[in-house]
């Protein structure tokens, strides 16, 4: 059998290709394409495995020969994401291979036509990473209605609008009691950053839905895309919010009192068709009281990890890339231990990162998992924080210096 | 060789577990697997087998038990299934994707009758809707030819030369409900017989490749091209792969088209599965009496190996072709094939017999009266659709 190197166990595969090459044929403005360069820097150069459905994502990569995914790829049957990363994933773990397996699919493989596939695999718990690019159509076949189109909106299939409201996935997977489902906007770059990181350090079923705008599909300006993001978050109809086990709810970021109308007015999609807005903004506020109440008992609402008080955290110095995310979460839930949150810093030595935790744990528990996380080679120091944590300043040096070799016992404040 | 009393699903499961198990020192083995009458059976024995490097995933449709072998494959480790009927047909979409995929993944199909309405019992009809699919097909006639044919199967399906799935298939109840006795290989012998798999094209971390992405139609054509020419080298392989079968366990399965007494034959059955036993007591039965009868028994039914047919079938002008299938506005699909097999051939008179539909009896007598309908035959005519009087 022939040797593959970069195959052995245990080892963390770097890549130099960026996932998302140049050269692929995606719409101007498309928020797929955007969304892939984000889960690009999100995963630190780290390898995966992508496994995308018949959709967008595998049409505008390019035909044979070429491709433009700088990662491996399996297009899937447009229903079987979930089952084949299943596979993929279930083969990874059976020879020690730490780098995780990504389902890249659209809203019709996700509400839809995927949707026992996917249900089955977040009930098995699977060990993917599944993000649901979410453009509300049938994108890659013209724009037709899906199961994730909005009421009101006009497709080819819906020429007078969608008389239904969109599906809540998001219900549906907290439902099954996933370990972590969280949605994610193209204007909310370090909460998208930060969600990502928390599914990486995660294991099993993580679900993560990406309100994608489609120009095409959407009748807008490609140059509208974040700003569409932008307005959907603040007019409050794409909530931002993670949800841990199915059960703890956290928002991120709530309505500042746009008007619906702005979003609305820049989609050619909710023009010329009898659209009730005030139908519309009562759903949207409905949606919020479930959400609010649903979030109630969770103690922070923030983003931000400098204002989060009440919680522990640790702030981990780490030599060299950030792959070795993987195993200092290792250290954290092999001890029972839930990370609700993380921040991963470059540091512009290019040679280190801080990886900020904030972890739900008693003191002596978070004393443990200190222990365990600085006896990791690549880590140089671990300082623990209660309530207050100051953010790394962006030009911050590393404050102690690298160990010279393994033996030395790294520091922990 | 350990002999044990087993159905034919306990033989086919332990078969697939074996093959399996076999791969733990490559990587590993996994299973997508989902229950359907009549081969639940095999996917219990899986899900109970204690695997050392190996993963059963009870999936939630046979759509998604075919795509946990695929995504497992392409990841390198050995992949297998089983199905039958409507799950088969809901499966499928992604055996196509597997056979253009080129993984080695072996399905193994226990017949049974395609509903509604509903009939659990043994037809062929199932399997054989696959049959353009990018998938190898065996036809097996007794446990034991179901235990040597999985593990043919593994070994064709994974040469470098074919990459491509393999079906095999047993009767339903028949043989997966039966109790035979059957020398079932230990796992040292299964070790011996089956290398670690090592997939060419796997997916590499080190190596970014997309599988399943698009292709231009010319692309595509010289794709199905290369699928053929896969399909032209089984033949051979399959040579060599019976006669390392033999070196190891000492006993040599059969080939793609075995015959019995077709030498001197006037007459010549064409059947398989089951029924081809039956049939090969019809013949000698008349050979006793001295009627120059003979059986072939097609085996592997893709590819299609038509100049192994008509050697198969020797100097007879009568062929009686029995089918367990029915295509609905042409026939029966063995039919087809031995009457494209014979193309140009006016001299020799074939016709087919649609028999034992949703699991109807085919017993000696059956075979007996087509017998002697085809001796009365002037000409052949339309399918005949053919059961027991009374």
């Amino acid at each position: 059998m022939a040797e593959d190197p970069a195959q052995g166990a245990g080892v963390v595969v770097t890549r130099s290709e960026p996932l998302w090459r140049p050269g692929n044929s995606a719409c101007a403005g498309c928020g797929m394409s955007l969304g892939l360069q984000w889960l690009d820097r999100a995963l630190h150069g780290g390898m995966l495995t992508l496994v995308v459905p018949a959709c967008c994502a595998v049409a505008t990569p390019g035909a044979f020969p070429d491709s433009a995914y700088g990662v491996p790829a399996v297009g899937s049957t447009f229903a079987s994401a979930p089952a084949v990363a299943t596979g993929v994933s279930r083969v990874h773990e059976l020879n020690d291979e730490p780098d995780p397996t990504i389902c890249w699919a659209g809203d019709g493989g996700t509400y839809d036509i995927g949707m026992a596939t996917l249900s089955a695999a977040a009930e098995r718990n699977e060990d993917v990473i599944y993000v649901c690019y979410d453009n509300e159509i049938y994108g890659n076949t013209g724009g037709q209605r899906s199961g994730a189109t909005p009421a009101g909106a006009r497709t080819t299939t819906t020429p007078t609008g969608k008389l239904e409201p969109k599906k809540d996935v998001m219900a549906i997977m907290a439902a099954h009691g996933v370990p972590y489902a969280a949605t994610l906007s193209l204007a909310h770059h370090d909460d998208f950053m930060r969600k990502l990181a928390v599914a990486q350090t995660t294991r099993g079923f993580r679900f993560l839905l990406l309100l994608s705008p489609c120009p095409a599909g959407w009748k807008s300006e490609p140059a509208d895309t974040v700003e569409l993001s932008r307005l959907a978050v603040a007019c409050g109809v794409f909530p931002l919010y993670e949800v841990f086990n199915g059960r703890r709810y956290r928002i991120n970021a709530r309505a500042d009192g746009t008007p619906l109308e702005d979003y609305l007015a820049r989609q050619k999609r909710f023009a010329g068709v009898a659209f009730d807005v005030e139908a519309a903004r009562a759903a949207i506020k409905e949606k919020w009281a479930r959400l609010e109440a649903l979030a109630a008992n969770f103690p922070t609402t923030d983003v931000s990890v400098s204002s989060d008080s009440g919680h522990r955290w640790l702030r981990v110095l780490v030599k060299d890339r950030p792959s070795v995310l993987a195993r200092v979460a290792a250290q954290v839930s092999r001890r029972g231990v839930n990370i609700e949150t993380v921040v991963v810093r470059r540091l512009p030595d290019r040679a280190h990162t801080y990886i900020t935790l904030g972890i739900d744990a008693d003191e002596p528990t978070a004393g443990r998992v200190a222990r365990g996380i600085a006896r990791l080679d690549a880590v140089v120091d671990v300082a623990p924080f209660v309530g207050e944590c100051p953010e790394p300043e962006a030009d911050q040096e590393p404050k102690a210096e690298v160990r010279p070799d393994p033996d030395t016992p790294p520091t922990v404040r | 060789m350990p002999r044990a009393l087993v159905t034919g699903n306990q033989a086919a499961g332990a078969m697939l577990a074996a093959a399996g198990e076999a791969n733990r020192v490559a990587r590993g083995c996994c299973s997508g697997v989902y229950p359907i009458t009549p081969q639940t059976e095999i996917m219990e024995t899986l899900t109970a087998y204690p695997f050392t490097k190996g993963a059963v995933v009870t999936v939630e449709s046979e759509h998604s038990a075919m795509g946990v072998c695929i995504g497992a494959s392409i990841a390198g480790a050995r992949a297998f299934t089983a199905s039958a009927a409507n799950g088969l047909l809901y499966m499928t979409e992604n055996v196509f994707a597997a056979g253009y995929y080129r993984l080695p993944i072996v399905l193994v199909v226990s017949n049974r009758t395609i509903g509604p309405p509903w009939n659990i019992w043994v037809d062929q009809g199932d399997s054989l809707a696959l049959r353009d699919a990018a998938m190898l097909q065996f036809y097996c006639e007794s446990h034991q030819d179901l235990v040597d044919t999985i593990l043919v199967a593994f070994r064709v399906a994974e040469d470098p030369r074919v990459l491509l799935p393999a079906l095999v298939a047993q009767d339903g109840f028949v043989l997966s409900h039966a109790l035979m006795d059957v020398d079932l290989p230990d796992q040292s012998q299964v070790d011996a017989f089956l290398p670690p798999l090592d997939l060419p094209h796997r997916i590499r971390r080190d190596h970014p490749r997309i599988y399943g992405g698009l292709t231009w139609p010319r692309d595509t054509q010289r794709q199905r091209e290369d699928i053929e020419h896969a399909m032209q080298a089984v033949p051979h392989v399959m040579e060599g792969v019976l006669d390392e079968f033999e070196t190891v366990f000492g006993r040599r399965p059969a080939g793609a088209f075995p015959a019995a007494h077709t030498d001197d034959a006037d007459l010549v059955i064409v059947a398989c599965n089951t029924m081809a036993r039956t049939a090969l007591h019809v013949v000698e039965d008349r050979r006793a009496r001295g009627e120059r009868v003979g059986l072939v028994r097609a085996k592997l039914f893709r590819p299609f190996l038509r100049d192994a047919l008509v050697r198969a079938l020797g100097p007879a002008r009568r062929v009686a072709v029995l089918d367990r299938n029915h295509s609905p506005g042409s026939g029966g699909i063995f039919w087809g094939e031995v009457v494209a097999s014979l193309a140009g051939r006016s001299d020799v008179l074939v016709q087919d017999y649609i028999v034992g539909l949703g699991g109807t009896d085919v017993p000696h007598a059956v075979i007996d009266a087509i017998v002697d309908d085809l001796a009365a035959r002037e000409r052949p005519g339309p399918p005949v659709f053919f059961e027991e009087e009374g």
